[in-house]
């Protein structure tokens, strides 16, 4: 009698266990470089707000921002290229940076399949509005939210 | 009859307990009774199914597998166990297609922690067993999202894998018909070996589990038939 008690529970728990078996969430656009907006008149790093930017890939329509308030922006590295530009407008002035990058790919989950991880080689921009940029961080990892450029502002 | 045999036993234990010293010759009676009662229980070999992998079936349908075990009364309280069996996992979804097929087999000993009371019908059984999974996988097509600039498509051709394993497992079983059995485990299982994997990991390793994990939990639910030896 025991034993079919024993029996019973444990298939109850086995159907239990076995449609209890989360997997991990998958994360999106893991592969936007995240930089920030500074102030270059200042000597220290002081945060300061683009009033009314927008910004687009070089050779894409799209936008990723438009004429909206930001601190900072995640621009998204190309999978194809090993340099990705993008176009930084505020207000009426506009500046180009390009990010140097080679990038690795890698297995997240079983859930999830496949993502790159990226390493930022180099950052340059036109000065229209931007005095300079500084690489903080190269790496562009998924499942990772760390500031990777400084972007100072005239 | 379980029952009955039991209480003919204590009742046999507890005579001898009183009447031990009343005679040589009485006590010499008495144990051989014993001896008849312990030797009546029956050894021999089972040949089983564990339903593990049907069940998973059920919960995911991209999952395909059985195996087959035997289990073996090499004393009154220490089983030989071993396991063979196959998973094969294959799928569309939209980020990567992927496709499985292997096979595994796993041996160990169990030990009873009824065995004291002396009943081959019921079992409290306590493991451990080394495993080794042999398969091959592919994703014929995997597809990175961008969200911006163009997706990226690959594939990784066939690779061939070998997972090596430990596992400890406990759980009942009963005898609900004359040699048939029926049984219940939960596993809990540690890779020490993922031979040849580069970079994608196995979707579900053979007998093991998720192949994301180097430990998983599992369970086996299991049917056997004894072929006794020894009555």
């Amino acid at each position: 009698m025991v034993g079919r008690i024993w029996l019973i529970m444990g298939m109850g728990l086995l159907i239990f266990t076995t449609s209890c078996n989360p997997d991990s969430i998958c994360l999106s656009n893991q592969n936007a470089v995240q930089t920030g907006f500074y102030s270059a008149y200042s000597s220290v790093n002081k945060d300061t707000v683009l009033a009314k930017a927008s910004a687009f890939g070089v050779g894409l329509n799209d936008s990723i921002y438009s004429k909206e308030g930001v601190q900072k922006m995640f621009l998204p590295l190309s999978y194809r290229h090993d340099t990705t530009a993008f176009v930084i407008e505020n207000n009426t002035l506009k500046d180009t940076i390009w990010f140097g990058h080679t990038k690795e790919l890698f297995f997240i989950s079983r859930k999830c399949g496949f993502s790159f991880n990226f390493q930022i080689d180099t950052v340059w921009s036109t000065h229209a509005f931007i005095d300079s940029v500084a690489l903080e961080l190269n790496s562009v990892n998924y499942n990772e939210n760390i500031e990777n450029v400084k972007i100072y502002i005239y | 009859m379980k029952t009955l045999k039991m209480l003919r036993y204590i009742y046999i234990s507890v005579l001898l307990l009183f009447f031990g010293s009343l005679g040589k010759a009485q006590s010499n009676v008495e144990l051989e009774k014993v001896d008849h009662l312990m030797n009546s229980i029956p050894r021999g070999f089972t040949l089983g199914v564990n339903l593990a992998s049907p069940v998973n079936h059920f919960f995911d349908k991209d999952r395909t597998g059985v195996s087959f075990l035997t289990r073996i009364n090499v004393t009154g309280e220490w089983f030989f166990v071993g396991e063979a069996g196959y998973e094969n996992v294959s799928f569309k979804k939209d980020a990567y297609h992927y496709e499985s097929n292997g096979t595994f087999i796993k041996v160990g000993a169990e030990i009873d922690l009824l065995s004291k009371k002396k009943s081959l019908r019921d079992n409290m059984l306590v493991g451990f067993q080394y495993g080794l999974a042999l398969q091959g996988q592919n994703a014929s097509h995997f597809l990175v999202e961008n969200g911006y600039w163009d997706d990226y498509q690959g594939r990784i051709p066939s690779e061939t894998l070998n997972t090596h394993w430990f596992e400890v497992s406990a759980g009942p079983r009963t005898e609900i018909f004359k040699n048939f059995f029926i049984g219940w485990k939960v596993h809990i299982r540690a890779s020490f070996i993922n031979g040849g994997q580069n970079l994608l990991k196995p979707y579900i390793v053979p007998g093991f589990g998720n192949g994301d994990n180097r430990v998983n939990g599992g369970f086996s639910y299991t049917l056997e038939y004894m072929i006794p030896w020894k009555k």
